[in-house]
């Protein structure tokens, strides 16, 4: 009786801890902007947006454990959403991440139902396709998305601060969306649900688990953020095209910044988000002409030596919040 | 009341082999069914059909008097009925209490995490794990892991229980065990349909008895009936055994 | 007329798409591993074509004569350094670990040799014939004929030979595999270098008909892709099947619409066959 008081309270002890240092961490990032300069900031802000695509792969790719590719296809559909309905000032700024969001959740959960059937290779092809699929569409629907040429779009010009400051914000508020949805749903029956389905699906199905309909709430959610993000990153940089929105790249930095930071918990696409993009800088600032290869080996090191990730396996249930 | 579960005409073919044939069959509430076969009669390929995880070619499943054919494994699931595995698929990376938990959790309907939680221990209770709760569900020894299985089924709180081959692997004492479990799991009320290869405990343990052939039923009554029938015999035997035990005393252990 | 014109130029590309999916598939089915590296070593295979026909003046339909053993032994090293490691592993991880692999190899090459076109100008072109009115170059004939010669060797060699057959036990089934006392591990870099053999061949072939450029690796790799699940894994049928299929499509397809919609036109018949029939037109399917 004694020992589970004690254990009960250093473990109450540790939670405020927790909430405590999460309270300074918030304000930090809240007032950062203030003290850094321009490149900082936009270093921050991709470190959000790293986060956010991680976070949205670890839905599907994590916890239900569908290796998806997918995550390029609906970033590039939201930058092409927000772009397409700012430049034809149908919304308000603020309003093209909603709406980016909305019609991406949509689009993923009618075409997840046919590819969610598919396992393994097969799935993680289909999801691959789709990005090409999409990113084919604009390149040739020029009508609607300027085709190769792009789109611009307006600077923003808002009287609450500069750009980069703002672009700061949101997708720091993206972030957090994006956290606190993974959160509640690592802590949900959902949650078991899917960690039930990646484990064992025909055992899952056979407990009562509507497996279909959990995967593609799965696989929705991790269209619906990363529609966001694009559509945010296309007023960010000012000028998209489908070759650089629709990259197969971005499908496969999602996944590796969870395997770098620690696949299925909660913390561990942050963690993965911030070392990807620490490896990103110093590769950019001093070996330019080997961009891609030098990322090609890190991408291999990684999965050589160390496919759990930094945040083990034992922490991981803890992170996972047990349902 | 009338039955559990009614089979009719079911049908199920893979390729050119029918591995279930026109089969009908009913379960009365209450009743304990064994399901008797030579290897490849097609008795898992029935518990599929019945749990949903195949869906049938031709016929009808009624359950509770609704019809359940074609409904996904997690519906027919949800309406209460429990399966277990031949081999024993528990969650891998979870411990006995959550497996069990989550089985209360989606099938089971429980209400809230505690609710499901306290409902897994008592079922790890009921089939003799209580305590083992805690431990990773792959660390356990064989007959452990089968009684697992049993415990995720009762914690959906089935009306009808499928056991398919619970004995397979496990040693004298803990299939006297299961024996037990099993009866006092029918005297609370549940309704099974369990496959079994011993004969000797089909006869111990079940009220009625079914026989499949070449995915046919081939007779179906009380246990100590089935067991002089030429028919089974035959099945399991073949014909000349089956003639001989017509002149002489019945084969009471008929193995395959 | 015209539809004609296109089925025959879609035969000839189907036949040399053959030659692109055979590594492709055979890896796949084998090895489990989907090789995201395989559109980069079709272009190098075309690189040392032509290098060797700039500097040497050797045909590249010749050349696959040395490329061949040459990528063979690349492919081997490969495999049994780096692949080996993740035989086995889930899909996520084999499948990033050959995406990390050509973005090193694109990167390396596209610093060597820029990404400026090349082509491969023969000082005396091939003669082009007419059949009945229907135009059909003769580098490109020579090109498919060779591929098909290529295909019904790869066919022979997996069939015939002890190798192969310890091959297709493997893919059949690795277990028995094992207790028949085959090196797995040994069969394994052996397939995977023969497929990367196969795809410096195929480079080499195309190298006569379409320019060479690292650019073009994605495109490439997304043509096996296609080639493999429109046919079906399992089977060099198969393969023969997909590949004559996309030529056909894609000519088709450009006749109706326009070339610029090959890419979407090819990529939509993916999807469309993953979700309608994932074994592909003559299939078994591959692993999950």
């Amino acid at each position: 009786m004694q020992n589970a008081q004690a254990h009960s309270s250093r473990r109450q002890m540790t939670a405020n801890v927790g909430f405590a240092a999460l309270a300074v961490l918030i304000v930090a990032l809240l007032v950062l902007p203030h003290y850094l300069d321009n490149y900082s900031l936009r270093l921050a802000t991709t470190v959000f947006m790293y986060c956010v695509l991680a976070w949205s792969w670890n839905f599907i790719g994590g916890f239900v454990g569908y290796p998806s590719f997918g995550i390029a296809a609906f970033f590039g559909m939201g930058s092409y959403v927000g772009a397409i309905m700012l430049t034809q000032n149908m919304i308000p700024f603020w309003l093209s991440p909603v709406c980016a969001a909305f019609v991406c959740l949509v689009v993923a959960a009618l075409l997840g139902a046919p590819i969610l059937r598919l396992r393994g290779h097969y799935f993680a092809v289909a999801s691959l396709a789709i990005g090409e699929v999409f990113r084919e569409l604009a390149m040739n629907w020029t009508a609607l998305t300027g085709g190769g040429m792009g789109v611009n779009l307006p600077p923003l010009r808002s009287t609450f601060g500069t750009d980069s400051q703002i672009f700061y914000y949101m997708f720091l508020l993206l972030a957090g969306v994006t956290l606190a949805v993974t959160f509640l749903v690592a802590r949900s029956r959902l949650g078991v649900a899917f960690r039930c389905i990646r484990q064992n699906e025909e055992a899952a199905n056979m407990i009562g688990i509507d497996a279909t309909r959990a995967k593609i709430i799965a696989f929705a959610l991790s269209a619906a953020f990363p529609g966001a993000a694009g559509a945010i990153y296309a007023s960010w940089v000012g000028y998209i095209d489908p070759s650089d929105v629709f990259d197969i790249i971005i499908s496969v930095k999602a996944p590796v910044m969870v395997l770098l930071g620690g696949v299925g918990t909660v913390a561990g696409p942050a963690v993965g988000a911030l070392l990807y993009l620490a490896f990103e800088e110093i590769v950019w600032r001093n070996l330019l002409q080997f961009h891609a290869a030098v990322l090609g080996l890190i991408i291999v090191l990684l999965v050589l030596f160390m496919p759990n990730g930094f945040v083990d396996a034992s922490r991981r249930r803890k992170l996972l919040g047990r349902a | 009341m009338g039955a559990l579960l009614e089979l009719k005409g079911l049908s199920r073919r893979f390729g050119g082999l029918m591995a279930v044939s026109d089969v009908s069959l009913d379960i009365k509430p209450g009743c304990i069914m064994g399901l008797i076969g030579p290897n490849g009669a097609g008795k898992t390929t029935l518990v599929n059909l019945i749990s949903g995880a195949l869906k049938p070619n031709a016929g009808e499943m009624w359950f509770k008097g609704a019809r359940i054919d074609g409904l996904p494994a997690h519906r027919i699931s949800s309406l209460g009925v429990a399966r277990t595995f031949q081999i024993v698929q528990p969650f891998p990376e979870m411990t006995a209490l959550e497996n069990v938990a989550a089985a209360a959790m989606f099938a089971g309907k429980a209400k809230s995490l505690r609710e499901a939680n306290a409902r897994a221990e008592a079922m790890l209770d009921r089939v003799g794990l209580g305590g083992l709760g805690a431990l990773a569900a792959t660390s356990l020894s064989l007959g452990q892991r089968k009684r697992l299985e049993f415990a995720k089924s009762l914690a959906m709180q089935p009306a009808l229980l499928l056991l398919d081959e619970v004995n397979a692997g496990l040693h004298g004492g803990e299939i006297d065990e299961a024996i037990a479990l099993i009866r006092s799991l029918a005297k609370d009320g549940l309704t099974i349909l369990i496959i079994e290869h011993l004969v000797k405990l089909v006869v111990a343990l079940c009220d009625e008895v079914a026989v499949l052939h070449h995915g046919q039923l081939i007779a179906r009554g009380p246990s100590a009936d089935i067991t002089n029938d030429p028919r089974v015999i035959e099945a399991y035997l073949g014909e000349r055994y089956s003639k001989r035990s017509q002149k002489q005393q019945p084969v009471t252990d008929a193995t395959s | 007329m015209f539809l004609a014109q296109n089925l025959v130029n879609g035969v000839l590309l189907g036949g040399l798409y053959v030659c692109i999916a055979i590594g492709f598939s055979l890896i796949w089915g084998v090895l489990n591993i989907i090789n995201f590296l395989h559109g980069s070593l079709i272009v190098l295979g075309s690189y040392i074509a032509y290098f060797a026909f700039v500097y040497f003046g050797i045909s590249p339909f010749i050349a696959p004569l040395f490329i061949m053993p040459l990528m063979f032994g690349l492919g081997y090293a490969l495999q049994r350094s780096v692949l080996n490691v993740v035989i086995g592993k889930p899909v996520l991880i084999t499948l990033t670990l050959t995406f990390g692999l050509d973005l090193i190899l694109n990167n390396l090459m596209l610093w060597g040799f820029t990404a400026n076109f090349r082509r491969v100008v023969f000082e005396h072109p091939f003669p082009t014939f007419e059949v009945h009115g229907i135009v059909i170059p003769g580098d490109r004939l020579t090109a498919m004929a060779l591929a098909f010669l290529l295909t019904l060797i790869f066919f022979l060699l997996l069939n015939r030979s002890r190798i192969g057959r310890a091959i297709v036990a493997v893919r059949n089934d690795r277990d028995a595999a094992v207790l028949m006392g085959v090196n797995v591990k040994q069969i394994y870099a052996i397939t995977f270098a023969t497929g990367v053999a196969f795809a410096g061949a195929a480079g080499s072939l195309l190298s006569v008909v379409f320019p060479i450029s690292p650019i073009n690796s994605g495109i490439l790799l997304g043509k096996a892709f296609v080639i493999c699940i429109l046919g079906g894994l399992g089977s060099i049928g198969g393969v023969v099947v997909g590949g004559l299929a996309l030529g056909i499509i894609e000519s088709v397809g450009a006749m109706v619409a326009g070339p610029e919609y090959t890419v979407l036109i090819s990529f939509l018949v993916l999807l469309v066959v993953l979700v309608v029939k994932p074994s592909g037109i003559a299939g078994k399917l591959g692993y999950e």
